[in-house]
Parts: C-alpha cells; structure tokens; sequence
C-alpha cells in the first residue's frame, strides 16, 4: 500500500514515541503515510522518488553532480544544483525558501525539512510516515552522537540553506509548494472519514 | 535446534536418542512438514513404549515434545525481525542508519545459510509490504535489475525486482 490514511491517535502517538520533543511543540499532520519518497526529496520539492547518496546503494536518486557521500558538504551541493545557498539564520524572510539539513556530530547528514512557505513552521518527511509541520526545527532533534544516530536519532540541524522564490520559480520549486499544499486538502477533502 | 536439545540430554542408560531430524529441517514455509514427522512419531512411540515404567518418562516425552515444536520456522523469523525493522526505522530516510538497525543485519545473517529462501521471502515481502529491502538483494545476489533511470523511485523498483525473481522462478 503506497498511502495510508492512518487515524490522528496512531499518527500522534507514532510521532510521540519518535521524537519526543514533539508532544511538548505544537505541530500538524499535512499528508497521509506515504512510502513513495522521504525527507530528502521532500525537501527538494519531489515526491515521486527517493533522495539519498550512497554510492554503491541501488535505489536512491542522487544528483548527478553532486558528491556520493552522506556528508553535509555533499547535501549543500546537491541543493546548490537547484538553487540552494548556505545561509545563517532560520528565521523566515520573504522572497526565500529555506531547508535545513540536520546532521550527527561526525557531519553525516541524516534528515532535512524545508520551511514552511509562509514561515509558518518546518516541513518535515520523517522516512516512510506521514509529513508534518512542526513549528520549530528543535522539535525532532536528537542526540547527536554517532551511536545514538546510528539507533535512529536524526541529530541536530547543522546547516541552513535558502534559494529566492524567482529561484524556486525557475527550478519548480514555487509550483510544488503550491501544489503539495493543494494536494492535502484534496485528500481530506476526498476522505472525510480521514480522522486527523 | 533439536539436535541442540538432544545433546544437551543427560546420558541415562536406555535412552534413545530422537531421530536426526535437523539436517532436514530445510527452511521451506511452504513445507511445514519438511521433518519427517513419521519418524518423529515412531520415536515417540518407541521412547513410550521403552520407558513405560520410567522414572524418566515423562520428562523424555516433555523434552520431545518441546523439541518439535522449536523446529526453526525461518518464514516466521523473518516476518518477526522485518516487522520490527521496519517499524523501528520507519521515520528514517538514511540508508545507512536502516542497514544498521540489528533486525536487517539479523536476517542477513540469516542468509547466511539459506540464501536462496531469504531472497524469495525478501522478494515476496517487498511486493506485499514494500518492505526496502533493494540493498539486501543486491548484496545478496550480486544482481541490480533497477535501471538507473528508475533509482529512487519505489513502484518502479519494487516491478523490476519481482520481475527478476519471476524470471528465476524464485517467486
């Protein structure tokens, strides 16, 4: 099953037991579960395919150009490839789009979110769950330690990138916002028995 | 499983040991009669009749029974170790921390010794549950039928993978 429409208490308590730090900030549910892409290309704006760079490893998309490796560098200049530049502040300034790329303290990336279009928050894609807008990026940090990533923590945010909106027009970026945004209110506009 | 029971059985005079079932034991779900359950009864038949008026009777039949029911159902080893894979990593995006969960790298230790049943449950698991399990396979079968053109996207791969089982006859 490629989607499923779990109900809100699943989802909650899901997200709870995961990243901790989300029942203490408010945070939304925006998609249902969905295998199909994951956090990477979530943030690039995709969700059709699968963003990862391992070398080696079949079944993950890359951009060519950029460095097969999980390091931070490596993830700044695959999103240079489509108009990301490395930024200082995380706070939301108009005309921009943001991501931010968490990473372990050994500098191996692990998850990004992308802000929200209005800077209401940060979109995150956590693996195969459903997305989510969790109004600070502190929400889902972990320990940042190699051993606890390597037990599934998502580290702390590392780097922060932005793009201008005339950039994201030109790379699509601007239409996939929109788009995904749309897109979730037709699914619970289509499933009203959809319980979130 | 069993001839580990049996060995650790403590050496009375007039027992006889249970039938040497474990070689047979051949992972095959689809079989779960792979051991000859003929012979398994025969030799509980045996040790009944032998040790009727035992003192170790009824701790011989215990022990027999026990032992039958730990034949290794790897289908059901694999099904236990992915759920709990893949509910564990199911918000992690990194290759890399997935591979490193102990459940993936239990059932690859699994493959050890019987590949071929672990590539056919991966390949059965990956179009019902679309489990992830591209890297697995390509390690090992040394195979990648995914086109670069399809790398990343789930649906495309999932078809190519069941196409290269089916083609081997494996699914």
């Amino acid at each position: 099953m490629p989607r499923l429409f779990r109900p809100r208490f699943i989802i909650t308590s899901n997200f709870h037991a995961v990243f901790p730090r989300l029942a203490h900030s408010s945070w939304k549910i925006k998609s249902p579960w969905d295998d199909r892409y994951k956090c990477i290309a979530y943030a690039a704006g995709r969700t059709d395919v699968i963003w990862w760079p391992v070398d080696g490893v079949p079944g993950v998309y890359w951009p060519p150009s950029a460095p097969l490796e999980d390091s931070v560098d490596a993830f700044v200049k695959a999103f240079a490839t489509i108009g990301y530049m490395p930024c200082q502040s995380r706070k939301f300034e108009f005309g921009y789009q943001k991501v931010a790329i968490y990473a372990a303290s050994n500098n191996q990336a692990l998850h990004m979110a992308r802000q929200h279009f209005w800077g209401r928050g940060w979109l995150s894609k956590c693996g195969q769950l459903e997305d989510i807008l969790h109004s600070e990026l502190e929400s889902i940090e972990g320990d940042p330690s190699p051993l606890a990533t390597s037990m599934g923590s998502y580290g702390v945010v590392n780097t922060v990138l932005k793009r201008s909106w005339a950039s994201a027009l030109i790379c699509g970026g601007l239409f996939h916002s929109s788009w995904y945004a749309f897109r979730f209110w037709l699914f619970r506009i289509a499933r009203r028995s959809w319980n979130i | 499983m069993i001839q580990a029971d049996c060995d650790r059985l403590p050496n009375y005079q007039g027992w006889i040991k249970p039938p040497a079932i474990y070689d047979r034991c051949q992972p095959n779900y689809e079989d779960s009669q792979a051991f000859d359950q003929a012979e398994i009864d025969e030799w509980l038949d045996q040790a009944e009749d032998t040790w009727a008026a035992s003192d170790h009777r009824s701790a011989a039949l215990e022990i027999a029974h026990t032992s039958a029911l730990q034949v290794i159902d790897i289908k059901q080893l694999f099904e236990d170790q992915a759920e709990r894979w893949s509910s564990e990593t199911a918000h992690l995006s990194s290759p890399v921390q997935i591979m490193m969960h102990p459940s993936y790298l239990a059932i690859l230790g699994m493959a050890n010794e019987n590949q071929d049943e672990i590539v056919r449950l991966m390949i059965r698991d990956l179009r019902t549950n679309r489990r992830l399990w591209f890297w697995a396979l390509s390690y090992l079968t040394k195979e990648n039928p995914i086109k670069s053109s399809d790398a990343g996207r789930l649906d495309a791969m999932i078809k190519a993978w069941s196409d290269w089982g089916k083609s081997r006859g494996i699914v």
